[in-house]
């Protein structure tokens, strides 16, 4: 397990390279001029031209990219193009927001996905079957932030039970920190759960259809025991794999769903930066995002080992 | 080996990464976590939620450092909670500047102002406000080259001419000078955080308000309480301000509905569903929407170069349809780009433009012209009114033709020479600063370089004039020329909104720069908590009274 974890990590460093130059490229194609939002309407062109040499804008885009990269591979990501702000800061500040939403939104697919998917497999056929099959379809059709706003109005707007925005982290108030991630992670979880009672029920029915499930049952193992001990632990690689991927695609969502909810995540400063054209906090925003990806992937990765140890590496 | 560790290898079952998950369970805590007591400020009372005015913005706080800002909403919004002016501005009504930490000013002559200054000021952190400090900051004001810089480009140095008065020595008469120190550019700073590396981030002033540096998250919700020791006495029950940046439209009416917030920046589509509540909206028309003519000798179209076909463009359109259908009525149809309160603005130039298609049809066929193309660049929060524009034009035999732009690059889009038109709504700042910015032959989005000699005859003799009677004919004079030979073509003035919570809060007014002002609004007294928009509510206050700030 050490030797996967190390590969991944060596792996590690080509991929954050590639991916922080790619970031930069794009970020320069983004039409815009970062001098328009520092200095407002009024610059005259000398203002505009001054503070382009300050920032270095007129600089070949290699060189502006390497005199990043040598900061960046020193651990120094930078400060707000607007202020002193490390862009380290701005990332913490936000992170613990999208993270919270992923978590609630995994937790919400899991906590429906899972079981619907066991009872639907377990039932091929049957009425149960039958409804969570149009649910999971349903739930993959709907978009998050549509299903965000139908959740803000009962709950935020008529019955006010639940905040309609705002973060409050779990170490303020593990209670009011549910409250306010509750119906963003609904809104997330729901096609996430969609997603995982599909795989969770095909998976299942691949199962019971084995061999070795046939000869559970011959040998007179209790459907419980068969069910439990046998089918759903070898139903679990691809489940574990579709929450690997729906982990994955929560972060994403989470990026549009903070914009109805106006959380402070990832997401916002994702837009304000791009928005602002503030590159450093935007470079700084796609590194993490690499980086919760890639710890996700590993941590799939040994989930798998722990599920199925012919899956662990020699 | 582990016993856990054993048991879970005869049943084939490696041990759960119980570890791993802990310490990230842990950092995750500790990145939760909003503890900065290295930065914590001088452990400032947490204010009641009923005594504090809670603000949604979509503007987000940029840098506190004065001298480095712009105006707009990062100084109405932000700076001028923390600090004072030499002068200050009541940000509704016509370019005036008022005392504040300036107490009087003379012109011994046409070039050289001397402002005696206020007494007994301290900043937060001790520092005594004088002559010197001012004049420090006046130097570093001029060393820095902020974005504000050229609004004050006439001063070339500060004297100290005793322990409270301050000469400003001028390169020409600049009747704006006064109104613009009461801006981010006069803001005072204490010197002896000059150098502080986070003087962007934790400002030093002598302001109303106290920012919570350890309580507040950039780009969340910044927290102010009212600073006990201010110099005017007016300020000392003032609410605590909670600044929550909240980007999304929806979210800021969703978070007013719910009680969340007291007060918000909102767009006419949210601005009737919350009238519509009971919620009080208040109003300014603020800018301007329409096109301003780049192409003015039809180098790239040739038909903009006829002034006739550029006021066929004006005939065409029914305006008070616009208003009505895209704004919700908050907006009003005009032809002229200043407002009624502003310079230059001439009411009979209101209503040049009537809605007439035939007058329209007439102006192009006079030029010879049957049909033409041109193109707008226009971001997609513009959409709606630029189709509705299209679709007028369209009926004269004009086919305008919409390129949509990223927000972020409509600026820069207009100082190219890539389209004939930009469609800017600019704010409705003072004309002398107007000019060198749209219509000058040296402005930056005037990028074909288009010189009208009558305009910088005129608008050279008001900028540096004292004379107000000369700076009114001048400007009136230099917007007819705008407006008739549609130089700028304006169809409607639009409302900058806030709606507000008018059973909690009082003297709410929207200020000159999108944001309401901060400084003038007071919590009802025995006003109940707001809980959501439910139950009976009083009515809105008219809330464009004129209420200046409290003087001492």
């Amino acid at each position: 397990m050490l030797k996967l974890l190390a590969a991944r990590i060596v792996g590690l460093a080509p991929l954050l390279l590639i991916v922080s130059f790619l970031t930069f490229l794009m970020l320069h194609l983004v039409p815009g001029d970062i001098r328009d939002i520092i200095l407002g309407v009024d610059a005259t062109p000398e203002q505009y031209e001054e503070l382009g040499e300050k920032l270095g804008l007129d600089d070949p885009f290699v060189v502006q990219y390497g005199r990043w990269l040598f900061k960046a591979v020193q651990g120094d990501l930078g400060t707000s193009a607007y202020n002193s702000q490390t862009v380290v800061d701005a990332v913490l500040d936000t992170l613990p927001v999208t993270l919270s939403l992923t978590f609630g939104g995994m937790l919400v697919g899991i906590v429906i996905g899972v079981p619907a998917g066991v009872y639907a497999g377990l039932h091929r056929g049957g009425l149960v079957d039958r409804v969570a099959v149009l649910g999971a379809t349903v739930g993959q059709a709907l978009p998050n932030f549509w299903v965000a706003i139908l959740l803000v109005i009962p709950f935020a707007l008529w019955w006010q039970v639940l905040p309609a925005t705002g973060f409050t982290p779990p170490t303020e108030s593990v209670t009011e920190w549910l409250r306010s991630i509750a119906l963003a992670s609904v809104a997330l979880g729901t096609s996430a759960s969609a997603a995982l009672a599909r795989q969770t029920r095909g998976a299942v029915i691949d199962v019971l259809g084995t061999d070795y499930i046939r000869t559970a049952r011959a040998k007179g193992l209790s459907e419980r025991t068969v069910t439990f001990r046998h089918a759903l632990k070898n139903a679990a690689v691809p489940i574990v794999t579709t929450i690997g991927f729906q982990v994955n695609g929560l972060l994403g969502g989470a990026l549009i769903v903070e914009q109805v909810f106006g959380l402070n995540g990832f997401g916002s400063l994702a837009i304000d930066s791009v928005r602002t054209q503030n590159i450093p906090i935007m470079q700084g925003v796609v590194m993490m995002g690499t980086l919760v990806i890639v710890g996700v992937n590993i941590a799939v990765d040994v989930a798998y080992g722990y599920v199925n140890p012919k899956m662990r590496p020699a | 080996m582990p016993v856990a560790t054993l048991h879970a290898a005869r049943k084939g079952l490696a041990p759960p990464p119980v570890r791993p998950l802990l310490l990230l369970l842990g950092l995750w805590l500790a990145a939760c976590s909003n503890d900065r007591d290295e930065l914590a400020g001088p452990g400032l009372p947490v204010v009641a939620t009923e005594q504090t005015v809670r603000f949604g913005t979509p503007n987000p706080m940029v840098t506190f450092d004065p001298h480095l800002a712009d105006t707009g909403p990062q100084f109405s919004s932000y700076l001028t909670l923390v600090y004072d002016g030499l002068t200050h501005l009541n940000l509704a009504s016509p370019f005036e500047p008022h005392p504040a930490l300036a107490t009087s000013w003379t012109w011994p002559d046409d070039n050289t102002v001397d402002l005696t200054l206020r007494q007994g000021v301290r900043f937060i952190d001790g520092e005594r406000f004088d002559a010197h400090v001012a004049k420090a900051n006046i130097d570093r004001l001029m060393e820095l080259e902020g974005p504000r810089i050229n609004t004050v480009a006439s001063m070339y140095a500060a004297e100290v001419l005793d322990e409270y008065t301050l000469r400003l020595h001028l390169h020409y008469p600049d009747p704006t000078l006064l109104y613009n120190l009461g801006l981010s550019p006069g803001l005072m700073v204490s010197p002896a955080a000059f150098d502080n590396p986070d003087l962007d981030l934790n400002p030093v002033g002598t302001g109303p308000w106290l920012y919570d540096h350890s309580r507040s998250t950039l780009g969340e919700v910044l927290h102010f309480v009212p600073n006990p020791d201010h110099w005017n006495p007016a300020f000392r029950d003032a609410p605590a301000v909670d600044v929550h940046e909240l980007l999304n439209d929806r979210a800021r009416l969703n978070a007013m509905i719910s009680g969340q917030i007291d007060l918000a920046i909102v767009g006419p589509t949210e601005a009737q569903p919350a009238r519509d509540l009971g919620l009080g909206v208040t109003k300014r028309p603020n800018r301007w929407f329409g096109f301003t003519i780049l192409d003015r000798a039809g180098e790239l179209v040739p038909e903009m170069g006829d002034p006739r076909v550029r006021q066929a463009l004006g005939f065409a359109v029914d305006r008070q349809a616009i208003a009505d259908s895209v704004y919700f009525g908050y907006a009003r149809p005009t032809s002229q780009p200043m407002a009624s309160w502003n310079l230059g603005h001439d009411p009979a130039l209101e209503s040049f433009f009537s809605y007439d298609p035939a007058r329209a049809r007439a102006l192009l066929d006079e030029a010879g012209i049957d049909t033409f193309t041109f193109t707008v660049p226009v971001t997609a929060g513009s959409i709606p009114q630029y189709e509705a524009v299209q679709a007028y034009l369209r009926r004269v035999g004009i086919d305008m033709r919409i390129k949509v732009i990223e927000t972020g690059s409509i600026a820069a889009i207009a100082r190219s020479r890539d389209y004939p038109v930009n469609t800017i709504g600019y704010p409705n700042f003072d004309p002398d600063s107007r000019h060198p910015a749209i219509w000058s032959v040296t402005a930056g989005f005037n990028p074909f370089g288009y010189e009208d000699p009558r305009l910088e005859r005129l608008a050279a003799e008001a900028i540096r004039s004292l004379d107000e009677d000369l700076r009114a004919r001048n400007y009136e004079e230099y917007f007819n020329v705008v407006v008739k030979e549609v130089l700028t073509l304006v169809y409607l003035q639009i409302d900058d909104l806030v709606i507000y919570d008018a059973d909690k809060l009082t003297g709410v007014r929207v200020g000159r720069y999108i944001d309401p002002i901060l400084r003038e609004i007071r919590i009802r007294p025995g006003g109940p908590a707001f809980a959501g928009v439910t139950g009976v509510r009083r009515p809105p206050d008219p809330a464009q009274t004129d209420s200046p700030e409290p003087r001492p």
